[in-house]
């Protein structure tokens, strides 16, 4: 829903003060959405892809020219960007999905599940990308089944149980609420536990 | 540069990288695709020409014939496009991660909409064209005064600008059925569609069929048949328009033909406005709508397959059976795959129904034996398109799952079993039913009965087997779209195989068949032991074909890792 690819049935998605249902192009302007299993052009290189994505995001060509470039260079995607995408690994493909969710500056990011299927350094390399970007004043808002990663990077941590929005706040928060000092497993089991019964 | 030109963009540039890659490719496969197109557009060709020398025939009411054969063609190739637009805009806007991955990016939904659009305009029209320049070509070859020599351009472009018409009425139907019914009523609603689509095709049947090869009745036989037709002559209808300005063409009367022209771009534009239009305000709606909205509990219904499965093969193991029901779950959950089947035999069935009303001399046994050979053989091929597009992927499409497969206690021999006796149970009991229909319609003795039911249970079983174990030899465990997978090597080497079987099958034991049965002596003793031969013969060889592919596919896939 705040991707803006489902409709609210009631209330209203804003997105940097803009109304994904009145203004879903400027909402999306400022975002990037990585779905867990995200979407190649099968047929274009990496390179390509970067660049159909700067020239969606209306990136200037000098400037788009230089971030796919740059993002190739962060993201070690330089020895494979002129192989067409059909030929990635995941975790090769993983790489261009970040790459081009970040070639805009985007001020939020949506991403479900992003450390599934990465090698360790692919994974130890996203999170410090991730850790720097919310340095930098990005919002992202990271969906995960894997409570030790939502542990290791969020600063705050939602909990949704069956569709609920049961508890919302920092891992201290959470632990004071629930009543349990250990990891967010137990805060997150506790939580639910009495938000089923 | 606007939304629709970058996306154009970046899919013209994977085009042309898919080209330089066809290189790489199967030269079979470029070459079997190649050949086989060109033999069927000369075949289309010699058709209409030898249509056209015979309308020729009927001096004075040449024209008159003309304008009748083009507005009974172009109306049914309106209903057909119509009809396949609004499927394969389904599909390209509402199953498309495609369409997902462009709606979370900046991307106006109208632009996202006309790109499927444009998409699906090239893929539903491209068979219009194909069939157009044969058509087209025919008709000037024959034409008595000649055409003038813009006539094949401009024909040409007459066609292409008419095909936006059907897209677009296609889109709307798709988008407002998905917007306004509920998600299961769908299924419903498209199958009502398939039914009405059949019910046009025994329409044209019966009104065509009015046509006597002779024209016997001279002044009131060619009455009869412009009444019959007068439906297709509507000034309203698309099609209509088009058969005029092509006929205005090959007169020499452009201004005319121009003003037809104007007449059908003028409401492709439009049509095409008020599609993109409506996509404006229902298309986010829609594609949240069937992203979002749970379909129909199945439960109880799947509970019901599961055990008339159990119940009907109750002679097989237990693994094989769990696989049949699970093959036919997903057959049946699957919209795109059985309304395929269904409109594949459904038209044949139709044709079948009507066969006493085509103009043949029904008395002779020449003409009944030469007409249900060629039911068979017509059955026969489209059970092969069933089998090359349904089950030839079936093993391919575990995919990303075959893990479960090969980690599970059993054989994978019994795992091939299984979806070979999905294929040939789920086609021996359309094709049968097919056959049997042809033979009664015909008015057939139960000794021709018994042998096609032969003769088709071989080919049946043949067909499923190839289909198999092709399939098993040539997995493709990384796609998920069956066309990607049929499109592959081991899909044109199965369409390949399939065909020349069915050419044997039909060729060399149900042609020798029925001139046996046509020149029987008084049921000799002599005539009965041909024909026990010949049957005797298919069936030897349908279980050949069989053992031979399914022991092809099981060797590589009792080998294969995963």
């Amino acid at each position: 829903m705040i991707a803006g690819l489902l409709r609210p049935t009631r209330g209203v998605v804003k997105v940097c003060g803009y109304d994904m249902a009145a203004q879903p192009v400027q909402a999306k302007e400022l975002m990037s959405y990585v779905p867990d299993q995200p979407y190649l052009y099968e047929k274009l290189t990496g390179r390509e892809f970067l660049r159909f994505i700067a020239d969606i995001y209306k990136l200037e060509p000098d400037v788009a020219a230089f971030k796919v470039k740059a993002m190739a260079d962060e993201f070690g995607l330089e020895e494979f960007a002129d192989q067409l995408t059909e030929n990635y690994s995941h975790g090769m493909k993983q790489r261009v999905v970040m790459a081009a969710a970040m070639i805009h500056d985007p001020k939020v990011i949506v991403i479900d599940e992003p450390m599934v299927g990465l090698d360790p350094r692919s994974a130890r390399s996203l999170k410090d990308i991730f850790r720097q970007k919310a340095r930098e004043g990005t919002t992202i808002f990271m969906s995960t089944h894997t409570l030790s990663v939502a542990e290791e990077l969020a600063d705050r941590v939602g909990i949704i149980d069956k569709g609920d929005l049961v508890a919302l706040g920092t891992i201290s928060q959470l632990q004071s609420r629930a009543r349990v000092e250990g990891r967010l497993e137990d805060v997150f089991l506790a939580i639910t536990e009495g938000a089923s019964v | 540069m606007s939304d629709l030109r970058i996306i154009l963009r970046a899919r013209l540039r994977a085009l042309l990288n898919s080209i330089k890659t066809i290189r790489q490719q199967s030269r079979l496969k470029i070459a079997f695709i190649t050949i086989f197109a060109v033999a069927f557009w000369a075949g289309l060709f010699l058709g209409f020409r030898d249509a056209f020398f015979y309308i020729y025939k009927a001096p004075g009411f040449e024209n008159l014939l003309v304008g009748i054969v083009f507005n009974v063609f172009f109306l049914s190739l309106l209903i057909m496009l119509v009809f396949s637009n609004a499927v394969l805009i389904y599909s390209s806007l509402y199953r498309s991660s495609e369409v997902e991955f462009l709606l979370s990016l900046p991307v106006k939904e109208s632009s996202v909409f006309l790109y499927k659009y444009v998409e699906t305009l090239v893929y539903s029209s491209w068979a219009f064209a194909y069939l157009a320049v044969p058509i087209i070509l025919a008709f000037g070859y024959t034409a008595t005064l000649g055409v003038p020599w813009y006539f094949y351009p401009a024909a040409m472009l007459m066609f292409a600008v008419f095909v936006a018409i059907p897209a677009a009425a296609g889109s709307l139907i798709s988008m407002l059925l998905v917007t306004i019914v509920p998600r299961s009523r769908i299924k419903v609603l498209m199958t009502v569609g398939g039914m009405l689509l059949l019910a046009a095709v025994l329409i044209s049947i019966k009104y065509v069929s009015g046509f006597t090869p002779r024209f016997a009745g001279g002044y009131s036989e060619i009455g009869k048949v412009v009444g019959k037709v007068a439906f297709a002559q509507n000034p309203f209808l698309p099609s209509a328009w088009l058969s005029k300005g092509v006929i205005f063409l090959s007169r020499s009367e452009p201004r005319e033909a121009f003003f037809y022209l104007l007449v059908i771009l003028a409401n492709s534009l439009f049509m095409t406005a008020v599609a993109q239009a409506t996509s404006r305000g229902i298309l986010w709606r829609s594609f949240s709508k069937s992203h979002s909205s749970a379909s129909r509990r199945t439960h109880v219904k799947a509970e019901i397959l599961t055990w008339l499965v159990h119940k009907a093969f109750f002679f097989m193991p237990l693994e094989i059976r769990l696989f049949l029901a699970k093959d036919l779950k997903t057959f049946f959950r699957d919209i795109t795959q059985w309304l395929q089947f269904v409109m594949f035999f459904g038209v044949l069935a139709i044709y079948i129904l009507n066969i006493r009303t085509l103009p043949y001399d029904w008395g002779a046994d020449r003409a009944r034996n030469s007409v249900s050979l060629l039911n068979l053989a017509a059955t026969c091929l489209v059970l092969s398109t069933f089998t090359g597009r349904f089950i030839f992927p079936l093993l391919s499409l575990e995919g990303k799952k075959f893990w479960v497969l090969g980690l599970a206690p059993i054989k994978r021999r019994q795992i091939l079993l299984g979806k070979f006796f999905f294929a040939f149970f789920g086609s021996l009991a359309v094709s049968e039913a097919l056959i049997l229909l042809s033979d009664l319609m015909l008015d057939f003795p139960l000794t021709m009965w018994l042998g096609h039911a032969v003769l088709v249970l071989a080919i049946c079983s043949g067909l499923s087997a190839i289909s198999v174990g092709l399939g098993a030899r040539y997995p493709n465990l990384k796609e998920d779209n069956p066309s990607k997978i049929v499109a592959g090597f081991g899909g044109t080497l199965n369409l390949i195989v399939s065909m020349l079987y069915i050419a044997i099958m039909v060729a060399f034991i149900g042609l020798p068949y029925h001139v046996a049965f046509s020149n029987r002596l008084a049921d000799s003793l002599f005539y009965y032991r041909t024909i026990v031969g010949y049957l005797g013969l298919s069936l030897l060889v349908g279980a050949v074909v069989s053992v031979f592919f399914l022991n092809l596919g099981r060797t590589k896939f009792e080998q294969m890792e995963f």
